[in-house]
């Protein structure tokens, strides 16, 4: 399951960020390194909160939860969870 | 190579070269005077003692050292009695932030200290605790107790109370009230998240790249920033546009600084700044410039602000919370400067440049938003990126300056000139550009061609470059000690003022308008004049420096009579003249305690009529001569006065001081014909001190701008020579007529005195800074009827730094004073037939 969630953001950053899949691995940091920034992170927690039926709070938009593809994935399995 | 492989594999030997290099930082610091004024050398030389002791102590020790270290730079750098006090009062403060009661009472219990210590630091309530402890205070908790609020009611604040109190006591802190907003998830994320030794090595790294920064800032603030008032041209407008964007290479510097020397005791906190200058956009500035307060934004209100949004349905989500996020951006800005000066820092030219700023950086966003595909790297994207380079930073010059500057009015009379020049300047000015833009184009093709092998190699030197850095400043220090040219000698030492700074400490110290405005060596006078000596004192302890005479004692004493000036509390307003103090004061006034008559000038009470067997002296100068920064019996005139009637046995002197703050030639005679006749003075002694005759253009300026009438017989002069107020306000006057009316004011006060049967001498006391004008000055008053004493080599064998109130301010301390008694004495004595 934690392979299919981290497919699904991997995609939709790839397509969100014009990048090639080979530009980012699981453990590519994304918003330290600018890859995503402040907007993009709100369009990807949209895309996190519709694709996988889970509510954000504003505390949660930091690094420590979507700083990687596995950190994200990691976080919305405990969200789910929860 | 296979040395190098197994020194640094050695933990004990790359322990050695981290400090040695630590020693050699603080060594270029001391040398190039980096940061006196915040005492940084004397930091650092303390760190240095420091850093071994924390890199070797075991994991558990590490908070607890880091807490020491903050002790001892609190007791050191503030005196004792007011190291308690910040304690006292970060120890309640900490305690409301620690304790177990819910969020909203202790944001309630929180924001009624804040209010009470906002009031203390602005003066209006009494306070025990002095303005720069309360800095320091501010410093510690401005931004940190938010963010503790925030984090702890989310349930995620540290466990332990040494991780806790680490947050907040950070040594740093203490010398760089501007501090960088450390986030505590971030804090505590990154502590020793790596090989220790990597992370102090990018500490070094960070230090070193902050003090190359804080060089060249002071490169530019010297050499590169002409005098707004003394623009000629197109070229010169675009001179200064260029360098006062530049000086903000200070920020970077100050606040790198602090990351840097917070990595070192293992906080491998991220980059602050991504090379500013080279924004793209308006957003992407906001992203580079200040990374830290970008992060406590989005965190603390632009996030919050979204989901709120987006909760209640709202269209144009997004712009919305931008919007909120730039006002609340100003609006931390404020509070951030107003603890730190003690003063209210919003000015009109401020709002403008937040608000266009804040415009252009929405604008911006959504332009980035529809662009997806990362630009691939052409010649075209790059000349591309360089032609948005530089429109950015064009347009950050004309909106910084409009910042920096008090008044619109000055920033467009910049304008002005610069459009006064004809077609072919512009062309010029053009061509300029494009080259820049293609050299620039073609720097970064090529840099996106090998920034990957670049990065690299710097990856695998990264032990290398700050030791070579440290060991090339000091060569060039030796070069340049070498070198006694006095431009390069000022830089080197970095005790002067440059003239826009020099007008600005004018209007600063006289007005009360303290500039929120890293780019002035001006922005931290308001914290602290007295502490800067402490400072120095500790510097030449440990540095084996030349200069001894401060003692602590002294220091203590100093620190605990700071006070904030305020200008409705100490002036009145007067028909004429700029500045007038309040009659029969008693108050501390720059930090010493200030009498005035009920005339309203910083002496005893004297009768309007003379008695008999008394010589009456009259004595009409400025700032020095209010005895500003010294005691009431420090003053010169005070002392001279005691002395002779201490002699005099019969007959008595009285010496009638009418001097006051900011008072120029042009107001003395005023003073002279309105005030000092009143009391039937036998003499008038004019205190000079050689101003430039742009000083005596501002003085006007200055009392235009307050609606201050110019008195009769000036206006008189004005209208025959045709000067306009409006002439004034735009520094317009040419300078042979300044000169001209410098003159009259000379020969207008001699024959005013001898037409009442005055005896007018003019005596020149020198102040260091501004006697360049001396041969100038003394041919304006060729021909007036003067008897002329001439001070001119008072202070000659006195080292600068002995006679002045601070690295920034060039008025007589009360050795200066004494000084002076001992060149005026003879000649009252004289003047009074006194052996």
């Amino acid at each position: 399951m934690i392979d299919n969630v981290k497919q699904k953001i991997m995609e939709f950053i790839i397509s969100e960020k014009n990048l090639l899949p080979s530009d980012i691995q699981e453990d590519t940091p994304l918003i330290s390194t600018g890859i995503i920034d402040s907007i993009s992170t709100l369009s990807l927690v949209d895309f996190i909160e519709t694709t996988f039926n889970i509510q954000f709070e504003p505390f949660e938009v930091d690094q420590e939860n979507l700083n990687t593809v596995q950190k994200i994935a990691d976080f919305i399995l405990r969200k789910q969870m929860n | 190579m296979s040395f190098m492989i197994n020194f640094i594999n050695n933990k004990n030997a790359i322990l050695v070269f981290q400090t040695a290099q630590l020693c050699l930082i603080t060594f270029v610091v001391y040398a190039f005077s980096i940061e006196q004024e915040l005492g940084l050398a004397s930091f650092m030389a303390l760190f240095c003692f420091f850093f071994p002791i924390h890199s070797v102590a075991s994991i558990r020790f590490k908070s607890l050292i880091q807490q020491i270290w903050f002790l001892a730079v609190l007791f050191i750098f503030l005196s004792p009695a007011n190291a308690i006090k910040v304690l006292l009062v970060s120890g309640i403060l900490l305690s409301i932030l620690f304790s177990r009661i819910s969020s909203s009472v202790k944001l309630l219990l929180l924001s009624t200290a804040a209010i009470y210590l906002f009031l203390c630091r602005f003066g209006i309530l009494y306070s025990l605790i002095p303005p720069h402890a309360l800095t320091v205070i501010a410093g510690i908790f401005m931004f940190r107790s938010i963010i503790y609020l925030y984090d702890d009611h989310h349930g995620a604040q540290p466990k332990n109370l040494l991780d806790k109190t680490s947050y907040f006591f950070l040594a740093p802190n203490i010398i760089f009230p501007l501090f960088p907003i450390i986030d505590l998830q971030t804090f505590q994320r990154t502590k020793y998240n790596t090989e220790p030794s990597d992370i102090y090595q990018r500490g070094i790294n960070l230090i070193v790249w902050a003090l190359l920064c804080l060089l060249f800032y002071r490169l530019v603030y010297y050499f590169g920033l002409p005098d707004v008032f003394k623009l000629k041209g197109l070229f010169d407008v675009l001179q200064y546009l260029g360098s006062s964007y530049l000086t903000v290479i200070r920020l970077v510097g100050i606040l790198s600084l602090s990351v840097g020397i917070l990595r070192m005791v293992g906080y491998n906190l991220p980059e602050i700044f991504n090379f500013m200058f080279l924004a793209r956009s308006f957003s992407d500035l906001f992203r580079r410039i200040n990374m830290y307060w970008k992060d406590f934004m989005m965190k603390l209100v632009y996030y919050p602000v979204y989901f709120k949004l987006r909760k209640a349905k709202s269209a144009h989500l997004i712009t919305y919370a931008l919007i909120i996020t730039f006002i609340l951006t100003w609006f931390f800005h404020i509070y951030q400067w107003s603890w730190i000066l003690g003063s209210n820092p919003i000015r009109g030219t401020g709002l403008i440049y937040w608000g266009v700023f804040g415009v252009l950086a929405i604008l911006g966003t959504f332009k980035e938003r529809k662009i997806k595909a990362i630009p691939k790297p052409t010649f075209a994207n790059a000349f591309r990126t360089m032609f948005n380079i530089s429109l950015v930073f064009i347009g950050m010059c004309l909106l910084y300056t409009i910042w920096i500057n008090a008044s619109l009015t000055v920033w467009w009379n910049m304008v002005r000139i610069a459009a006064l020049d004809g077609p072919v300047v512009w062309l010029k000015a053009i061509g300029l550009w494009l080259l820049i833009v293609l050299t620039g184009g073609a720097l970064g093709f090529v840099w996106d061609q090998i920034h990957t092998r670049v990065s690299a190699v710097l990856q695998k030197s990264r032990f290398t470059l700050a030791p070579v850095a440290l060991i090339c400043l000091c060569f060039l220090w030796a070069l340049i000690r070498s070198n006694q040219k006095p431009a390069i000698k000022q830089y080197l030492d970095n005790v002067a003022l440059n003239s826009n700074d020099i007008r600005q400490q004018n209007e600063g110290y006289y007005e009360s308008i303290l500039k929120a405005d890293i780019s002035s060596k001006l922005w931290d006078d308001g914290i602290d004049l007295e502490l800067i000596k402490q400072k120095k004192w500790l510097t030449n302890i440990w540095l084996n420096s030349k200069d001894k005479r401060l003692s602590p004692l002294e220091e203590a004493t100093g620190v605990a009579q700071q006070e904030r000036d305020d200008q409705s509390k100490f002036y009145q307003k007067d028909k004429f003249l700029n500045f007038r103090f309040k009659p029969n004061l008693k108050t501390i006034y720059k930090g010493k305690p200030l009498h005035t008559n009920s005339e309203g000038f910083r002496d005893k009470e004297y009768t309007k009529q003379r008695a008999p067997n008394t010589t009456r002296i009259v004595l009409i100068g400025g700032s020095p001569d209010v005895g500003y920064g010294v005691d009431n019996d420090e003053l010169y005139e005070a002392i001279i006065e005691n002395k002779l009637n201490v002699e005099l046995a019969q007959d008595s002197v009285e010496i009638i001081n009418l001097s006051l703050v900011d008072l120029g030639l042009l107001s003395k005679v005023y003073v002279l014909e309105e005030i000092a006749l009143k009391y039937k003075p036998d003499i008038v002694l004019l205190i000079e001190h050689f101003d430039d005759a742009d000083r005596e253009n501002d003085r006007l300026d200055r009392i235009l701008r307050k609606d201050i009438v110019i008195y009769p017989a000036l206006k008189k002069e004005f209208q025959r020579i045709n000067i306009t107020e409006e002439d004034i306000r735009m520094r317009q006057i040419e300078e042979a007529k300044i000169q001209f009316l410098i003159s009259w004011a000379y020969h207008y006060f001699a024959s005013t005195c001898k037409n009442n049967n005055i005896k007018p001498y003019l005596v020149y006391v020198p102040v260091h800074g501004n006697s360049s004008k001396y041969n100038e000055s003394v041919k304006m008053f060729k021909g007036a009827e003067f008897e002329f004493i001439d001070l001119k080599n008072l202070y000659d064998v006195f080292p600068i730094d002995q006679i002045r109130l601070s690295v920034k301010d060039n008025h007589p301390n009360a050795l200066g004073h004494r000084i002076i008694v001992h060149g005026l004495e003879p000649v009252f004595r004289n003047i009074l037939n006194i052996k």
